[in-house]
């Protein structure tokens, strides 16, 4: 009946201009003056305008998002990039900072503020299938933005944010859920696996229907601007012209552009690259020391024995690595306390039959093991401790050392509290909360991709090491990030004479990586290709070599792969920058695609007018 | 909003539920929730399904909310000092404060018998606590809640009792009451809320109209001897509401909508030169025809991304029987 009086609900404003009249609310409220009632509370009536007041969106522009975040405090670059992609791109953009400035920050700033303002609703997140819980996280902690991770077909329909892998994704059944959805943002990570167009993946996200569009990486050209033309692409097509006049006009060889200057005005205006080297984002210092230490003649005897027994086994297996891969982890545990390797060698016992020769071998060891009345690296590490006299993260490869370690610390009144992998959220935040409050140790296991905030402590004691080079990063990188006030101080302990002394060296001398430059690691892994090999080569180069000195070159055959990129990667960089600071005389350097992008989107340092008031 | 302005509305939200407050400090407030409140904050719906198919007692959570987390970490650790010292009168004169240092040790020792399982020093304060801040998730979920619940209403001025003279009806006023709220969107945003109600009676519309009768005594009861007279159908009070907001947005300046389609153009362009290209170098019809196909579904995105429009709608209405006219602002009107 009102249908029938009313005039039509969408109007002309102007030939462009329509406004629509959404009417629901008059069906409801005349059935409910009919049945007079079911009617709502007047006091809920004025919560609920007033709840309307404080979140309409007043204006077009203001970055309304920083007065809702109380978990976060963006850094001016990160605020003006979000501020930058809304205002003066569209909402489309590439995302290109060097890694370890935030890229997600911006990302979830961005994204935020659209949802704030009402112009995003469903999102879809894709990153690799080892980001994804990551991703989560920071969205819901740092953000307060309900994502989920993707686990059953349902929720790409059921959850407004949904993050997921790309893979994933583009297999059927997703594929054609997703596709037949409509996305207001779409954000992808790591983007730069999308450069090659042929690729299912890239059709896969070309054809995805979305309003705004994030592509997120550091590296957004390697070797050859036609990636970065097919990157640009899939954020604003026609950006650079169609695939010929492109080639036309920028291309000589793919290596090498031309009409540079008009290029990098052109990328601008879809591409935003901050720069560690700009330097209003500052990273404090890092010192590493090592801590060599003698094993005593008990403990040193063990070690001897275990490996006499590892390379044996080796022998037996016929040089069969994969199947004694895992004793190697008997001459790290050994290394770092009596009580890893007891447990290790106690599951081996149990696991080799009855009548086997090897028992009684084990069971020599295991008595070697009781002899053994005091742990070197824990006294050191109290020594340590109690004359740095401020918070420290010991961490270490194993559950039964960390346990041995709190047991220590306690008796010696250190307070010390644990963290590890296994901990569900609650408890691992707990720990934290403890720690930042009245514990001076935390012992953990676990650093990587937890999202954990530690920078109120700045010294790191490395127990054991990692063999893997990005998880010694990891654990750095937990103190060692953007917001860290002090320089950090870095305590390696290696005790000599056995494997870890030849890991410490290559690690510290010939890949040098506790002086890297944060994220740097991340871009040689890249350019090698192989991140997780090493732990493997490591192990084989362990159990081939016939000596010391075998060993020793094994290792530095190691060091001197990753040298080498290192210096590609620098040379690189050198070259960038000349490019980039303007014309050289003997400026015949040829010219990498990454120089035009270090050109691109440098960021001034901010104007205090451009940060909106919390 | 400041922490005064979200601890008035938290509380305000919690006394509308009847939640029974059970401890208040500038700085938190501690809450046995109701059953209502209980079953907008705290998820848990097959608890809530559980308790109304067995009929069981429902036991509902408290919380306490915290508004001032630094104040709030104060009292608490002062009463945690309080709680370890043993009341001071009981000690012998003679050996005043050695206790004290005692009591802190066996703390921090606590923290380490939480871990290894030894009984804790410190008994566990079960209630959940929350801090508060604007944007934070629970405020958005209160918010929410506070929107669902109060859409409709039907309430009645209440007059003084001395006023109505024995014999005499009391004459109404009755509004229609819309809160407006006008979305200008294009790829960018913005929002206006209006509070608009037209006289039943006398078809005048009034702007401001809920700030203007908010304090109000109003109730859902209809009190005795009421004269009520409404002679515009809803329907028609509808429409011209309608005519009324239309008639503002027509006198706005929407240079915010040639500027989106400016930008549309702009966009629109840029793929042109784009698919063009592609189209016109294609070797074959059925790669053209999925170019083409390519190219329409981007201009989609582009019109749904850019397109200026206003969409209006109401955040909540109600019938309002007042006993004089509002004492509106006119502010909307006078722009016209």
């Amino acid at each position: 009946m009102t249908k029938a009086v009313l005039p039509p609900h969408i109007r002309n404003i102007n030939d462009h201009l329509q406004i629509c009249f959404n009417r629901d609310w008059v069906d409801e409220l005349s059935s409910r003056l009919e049945q007079n009632g079911p009617w709502d509370r007047w006091a809920f009536y004025r919560l609920a305008y007033e709840a309307e007041q404080v979140q309409a969106i007043r204006n077009f522009d203001d970055l309304q998002c920083l007065s809702h975040l109380s978990q976060l405090t963006p850094l001016p670059h990160q605020l003006e990039t979000a501020r930058k992609v809304i205002s003066e791109m569209r909402g489309r953009a590439i995302l290109a900072d060097e890694v370890g400035l935030g890229k997600t920050i911006e990302a979830g700033l961005i994204l935020k503020e659209y949802m704030i303002r009402g112009l995003v609703r469903r999102a879809l997140i894709l990153v690799p299938a080892s980001l994804v819980l990551q991703w989560v996280r920071e969205l819901n902690q740092k953000f307060g933005i309900p994502a989920v991770a993707q686990k059953k077909e349902y929720m790409w329909q059921q959850y407004d944010v949904v993050v997921a892998s790309i893979d994933t994704a583009k297999r059927e059944p997703h594929r054609d859920i997703v596709l037949g959805l409509d996305y207001d943002m779409l954000i992808i990570d790591e983007a730069h696996k999308l450069k090659n167009k042929k690729t299912a993946n890239y059709q896969f996200v070309a054809t995805i229907r979305k309003k705004y569009c994030l592509l997120l990486t550091a590296t957004p050209v390697q070797n050859d601007l036609g990636e970065l033309f097919n990157l640009i692409t899939l954020v604003k097509p026609g950006q650079l012209g169609g695939q010929s006049s492109f080639n036309e006009t920028y291309v000589v060889d793919k290596r090498v552009p031309k009409n540079e200057k008009q290029l990098q005005q052109e990328l601008a205006k879809v591409m935003i690259r901050n720069r560690r080297a700009d330097g209003n984002i500052t990273f404090t210092k890092r010192h590493v020391k090592h801590i060599p230490l003698r094993l005593s003649p008990e403990e040193q005897d063990l070690y001897d024995s275990v490996t006499e027994f590892v390379r044996g086994r080796y022998e037996e297996a016929g040089g069969d690595l994969s199947s004694v891969l895992s004793l190697v982890t008997l001459q790290r545990e050994v290394c770092s306390s009596r009580d890893a390797v007891f447990l290790t060698l106690v599951n081996l016992f149990k696991k080799t039959a009855e009548d086997s020769p090897l028992r009684p071998k084990i069971w020599e060891l295991v008595n070697k093991i009781k002899l053994i009345k005091a742990n070197t690296k824990a006294e050191k590490t109290m020594e340590l401790i109690r004359e740095i006299n401020d918070k420290v993260i010991v961490f270490t490869e194993y559950r039964a050392t960390q346990e041995y370690l709190l047991h220590f610390f306690k008796q010696h009144n250190l307070i010390a509290v644990p963290y590890r992998g296994g901990m569900n959220r609650g408890k691992k935040d707990w720990m934290m909360d403890l720690f930042r409050g009245r514990a001076q140790i935390l012992v953990a296991t676990e650093a990587g991709g937890e999202g954990i905030n530690l920078q109120f402590c700045n010294r790191i004691i490395n127990f054991d090491l990692p063999w893997n080079p990005m998880r010694v990063e990891q654990r750095i990188g937990r103190i060692h990030r953007l917001g860290q006030e002090h320089d950090v101080s870095i305590y390696n302990l290696s005790t000599l004479g056995t494997i870890e002394e030849h890991i410490v060296n290559l690690l510290h001398e010939k890949i040098n990586m506790f002086e890297l430059v944060i994220g740097e690691l991340d871009e040689i892994l890249e350019r090698m290709g192989q991140s997780s090999s090493l732990e493997h080569d490591l192990y084989k180069v362990m159990l081939e070599s016939r000596s010391e000195d075998d060993l020793r070159r094994g290792i530095a055959h190691i060091g001197d792969t990753y040298r080498r990129t290192r210096q590609q990667l620098a040379d690189d960089r050198r070259a960038n920058s000349e490019h980039a600071s303007g014309p050289r005389t003997n400026g015949e350097l040829p010219v990498i695609p990454s120089a035009v992008m270090n050109a691109v989107g440098q960021t001034a340092p901010t104007p205090p007018s451009l940060h909106p008031e919390a | 909003m400041k922490t005064e302005q979200l601890r008035d509305y938290v509380s305000r939200y919690l006394e509308a539920t009847g939640s029974q407050v059970l401890e208040c400090h500038p700085a938190y407030v501690t809450v046995k929730l109701s059953p209502e409140a209980d079953k907008a904050l705290m998820n848990r719906p097959y608890y809530w399904s559980f308790v109304e198919r067995t009929g069981a007692e429902p036991e509902t959570m408290s919380i306490t909310f915290v508004f001032d987390p630094e104040q709030f970490d104060r009292v608490q650790e002062q009463r945690k000092n309080q709680a370890r010292q043993p009341t001071p009168p009981l000690s012998a004169p003679g050996q005043p404060s050695g206790s004290s240092g005692a009591a802190e040790s066996s703390g921090q020792q606590s923290i380490l018998a939480h871990y290894f399982g030894f009984s804790p020093a410190i008994v566990h304060n079960r209630v959940r606590q929350e801090p508060i801040t604007f944007g934070s998730g629970r405020l958005n979920q209160i918010f929410a809640s506070a929107k669902l619940k109060g859409r409709y209403v039907h309430l009645y001025e209440q007059p003084d009792k001395q006023v109505v003279l024995p014999g005499q009806s009391i004459r109404y006023l009755s509004y229609l009451n819309v809160n407006y709220k006008i979305e200008y969107t294009c790829d960018l945003k913005r929002d206006e809320l209006h509070s608009l109600a037209i006289c039943l009676s006398t078809g005048e519309i009034v702007s401001g109209f809920h700030e203007a009768v908010e304090h109000r005594p109003l109730s859902p009861k209809l009190p005795a001897h009421t004269h009520i007279s409404e002679m515009i159908s809803l329907p028609r009070a509808v429409a011209e509401l309608e005519h009324y907001v239309e008639r503002y947005v027509r006198s706005q300046e929407h240079g915010w909508a040639e500027q989106a389609e400016e930008r549309m153009a702009d966009e629109l362009h840029r793929i042109q030169l784009y698919y063009q290209e592609m189209i016109q170098n294609s070797y074959d019809d059925q790669e053209k025809s999925t170019i083409e196909q390519e190219y329409r579904a981007r201009q989609e995105e582009i019109a749904w991304q850019y397109k200026p429009r206003i969409v209006v709608s109401a955040t909540g209405c109600g019938i309002f029987h007042l006993l004089s006219p509002p004492n509106s602002h006119r502010n909307l009107a006078n722009q016209l």
